[in-house]
């Protein structure tokens, strides 16, 4: 069986959603601006960049002028925080491009929680924050459900994952001009599947992972995750 | 030390577990503490979790040499669960736990677990 790589991971936060006419409503919030974010995230990478990039230059300028081995790995080393600065200017500006083009996923579902053997139809919504989608794009989808958990070794703490169950849901074409990009499927909580469990350490999670994919915007995927009480339909 | 008699060893959630832990020692030392409860903890490749879901209540002072003490209990498992588990890297397991703490001069503690199961409804 698989198991997630780290970005594949959701963030674990088994949210309340909010009650509204239609049913109950969730708003990826990783996907929306946030200043305390953004600001914490800018003065990290201000700090990690400036220092990793000054000791790169210093370190450069003196393989140049008098290249031997000593400098050279002295360069090595440097590069390497210097490249952890350059991947995160690259994820940082990646981020904001995305959240520049859209608003927050946001999913619908009818009823909630979810039982186990349960067939609900889910409605996925991204409004772009302005003008339209140009080009053609698509969205692809997967429902599943796996075990985390979470323990120290050392002074690290390590995370693994099992898929229990994953299910690859139809592709859907964005067309040219959409302005709020939609997805509507159906989808089934395995009748034979565990309910969802929620301790620190210890989780078995139902999540749909949503990506957009469209034309000049990097692939962004959102990750909802539900409650399935221990109740079969 | 203790004896447990349950009711109904599974039980679905939402449901009642009860039962009857009996104490009967014909030790000398009786204990200076005592506690037992209703909980359910984690095994597997993760760090533990638990949860005490009852106390069941009793005092030290009740559990008397040679004689049998019964303290029955009854507790609704949570509609939530969680359910008794057995995954690739999670367990999860119900139990009842009664611990008692001896008298210094014997040296020692006292364990008891009786695990019980919890079915989804």
């Amino acid at each position: 069986m698989s198991t997630l790589t780290t970005d594949q991971l959701s963030d674990g936060r088994l949210i309340v959603p909010e009650r509204v006419p239609e049913g109950f409503l969730w708003v990826d919030e990783k996907g929306a601006w946030s200043e305390d974010n953004f600001l914490g995230s800018f003065l990290f990478a201000l700090l990690w960049c400036g220092t990793s990039f000054s000791f790169f230059a210093v370190w450069l300028f003196n393989f140049l002028t008098a290249p031997h081995v000593g400098t050279f790995l002295m360069l090595l080393f440097v590069g390497v925080f210097a490249g952890a600065g350059v991947g995160m200017i690259w994820k940082g500006l990646r981020w904001l491009k995305i959240i520049s083009t859209f608003h927050p996923g946001e999913v619908l579902l009818a009823s909630y929680p979810l039982r186990t053997g349960e067939t609900f139809r889910l409605q996925f919504r991204r409004p772009l924050r302005r003008g339209y989608i140009q080009g053609l794009g698509e969205i692809t989808a997967k429902w599943l459900c796996y075990e985390w958990v979470q323990y120290r070794q050392g002074t690290d703490t390590e995370t693994r994952t099992h898929m229990l169950w994953e299910q690859d849901l139809p592709l859907m074409t964005i067309s040219t001009g959409t302005q709020v990009v939609t997805y509507e499927t159906k989808l089934t909580v395995l009748p034979e599947g565990p309910p969802s469990f929620d301790a620190k350490h210890n989780q078995v999670r139902w999540e749909i992972h949503i990506s957009v994919d469209v034309p000049g915007i990097p692939q962004d995927t959102t990750h909802f995750r539900f409650a399935v009480v221990p109740e079969a339909v | 030390m203790f004896e447990m008699h349950f009711h109904n060893k599974l039980v679905t959630v939402g449901n009642e577990l009860s039962g009857k832990l009996v104490w009967y020692s014909p030790d000398l030392h009786l204990p200076r503490q005592a506690s037992a409860f209703v909980y359910w903890y984690t095994e597997g490749r993760g760090d533990r979790d638990d949860q005490t879901i009852f106390t069941i209540p009793l005092q030290p002072e009740q559990l008397i040499r040679d004689q049998r003490v019964d303290f029955p209990f009854a507790v609704t498992i949570p509609h939530s669960g969680p359910i008794t588990y057995n995954g690739s890297l999670i367990r999860v397991i119900w139990a009842v736990q009664a611990w008692v703490k001896l008298p210094r001069s014997s040296k020692r503690d006292h364990t008891q677990t009786w695990p019980f199961l919890v079915m989804p409804r």
